[in-house]
């Protein structure tokens, strides 16, 4: 087989070698497009950009972060790998930027800070209770309507995700 | 000594068998007519007898050259080099993605393959378009590093643990290289194959037989004790 750049001596041993063309292997990670995510965000549907690759149903996400989860909109890229190179064992990890996440869980046995843990109030801990409405805070402080428990401070939110 | 190959009759051939991997043979036939596809290849010690060995392979390259055909021929179906298709399992036996990338090339498993092999439960398998036999050697290695494969006399792959059973070949050493765990032998046909062990217990890794003229000499590689 023609290489360019090579004679075919040294072609042989690139061939031998299967370093001939752009290598694809269990190794690394290959970027992905998300087609589908479970209901309970835990695993992705992956087209690969390599047709090397082929597309990976119920793909297993690690997050990176314990107890985080996020909800993706399907469209967007993360990247396939496999543990340790086994082949029986892909992943799916690394979301790319320009992401839509429509929804993010916080797991966290017992609080949830923003900013800086020495300064910042708690967010939320397992003792507050979110009635589901919205929750408004005033810029310049002041109780936050809609939870019961929400220190001062905290700025305009849609969402309050409950802890464990 | 005769090597037909295809009915033609083989001035010389090299040929050389790995235990683990795609075995192939250099010959030179005396025939003007271009050679192709799939051949059977026969070893008679009397043309009047039938032959003592019949390999099934394909020609993977060569043409005539001056009255005289110069090719490559391989086991199987010269399936192994080309790009096997991305596909990805969930929970499956290995024989699943193991056939999958077979006849994908245009190759089969024997049916003599080794269940507890191929039985063996995987938690799913990634199949990329790279050469089937890379495929296939990292989908084997998952069955363990002590798993061999090679084509049979019939052409399919087999895969499985070695038995080594007697090899059941009568020879005469002629020579040996003790450091590189080679000796060169004199027997009355091809027929010493590699995943067979010697009288003596000594276990044949790779064999090379080289046919010149109707004479045969055969250098075999054994496994490191």
């Amino acid at each position: 087989m023609a290489v360019p750049g090579m004679d075919r001596v040294k072609a042989a041993l690139v061939a031998l070698l299967g370093a001939g063309e752009p290598r694809v292997d269990y190794f690394t990670t290959y970027r992905a497009k998300v087609m589908k995510q479970s209901a309970d965000m835990t695993k992705v549907d992956l087209k690969p950009d390599d047709a090397r690759i082929p597309q990976c149903s119920d793909v297993r996400i690690k997050w990176g972060i314990p107890g985080v989860k996020a909800k993706i909109a399907p469209g967007c890229y993360m990247h396939l790998g496999w543990e340790n190179g086994d082949p029986s064992k892909r992943y799916a990890m690394i979301i790319e930027d320009g992401a839509t996440q429509l929804e993010i869980t916080i797991e966290a046995v017992n609080a949830i800070y923003m900013g800086d843990k020495g300064a910042a109030k708690e967010l939320a801990t397992k003792d507050h209770v979110h009635d589901g409405s919205t929750i408004t805070a005033p810029s310049g402080g002041g109780a936050c309507s809609g939870v019961t428990g929400v220190p001062q401070g905290v700025g305009a939110l849609t969402t309050i995700l409950k802890g464990a | 000594m005769i090597v037909n190959i295809a009915g033609v009759s083989a001035i010389g051939a090299t040929w050389c068998l790995p235990r683990i991997g795609c075995w192939h043979m250099d010959a030179v036939v005396d025939s003007a007519e271009q050679l192709s596809g799939t051949v059977k290849i026969q070893v008679l010690n009397d043309p009047s007898q039938p032959p003592i060995l019949e390999y099934s392979g394909t020609i993977a390259a060569g043409a005539p050259y001056t009255d005289t055909g110069y090719y490559r021929i391989v086991g199987g179906a010269d399936g192994l080099r080309s790009s096997a298709k991305p596909r990805a399992y969930g929970q499956c036996q290995l024989r699943v993605p193991l056939k999958d990338i077979l006849e994908g090339v245009g190759e089969q498993l024997d049916s003599s393959s080794d269940t507890a092999v191929t039985n063996l439960q995987l938690p799913g398998w990634t199949t990329l378009g790279v050469p089937a036999g890379r495929q296939i050697r990292a989908l084997l290695q998952a069955a363990g590093r002590d798993v061999a494969w090679r084509f049979l006399a019939g052409g399919k792959l087999w895969v499985g643990r070695e038995t080594w059973p007697d090899a059941g070949v009568s020879y005469e050493e002629l020579g040996s290289l003790p450091q590189e765990h080679k000796i060169e032998i004199a027997t009355d046909g091809p027929t010493l194959l590699p995943g067979t062990k010697l009288d003596d217990g000594r276990r044949v890794s790779y064999v090379q037989h080289s046919i010149d003229s109707g004479k045969l000499r055969t250098l075999v590689y054994l496994e490191a004790a």
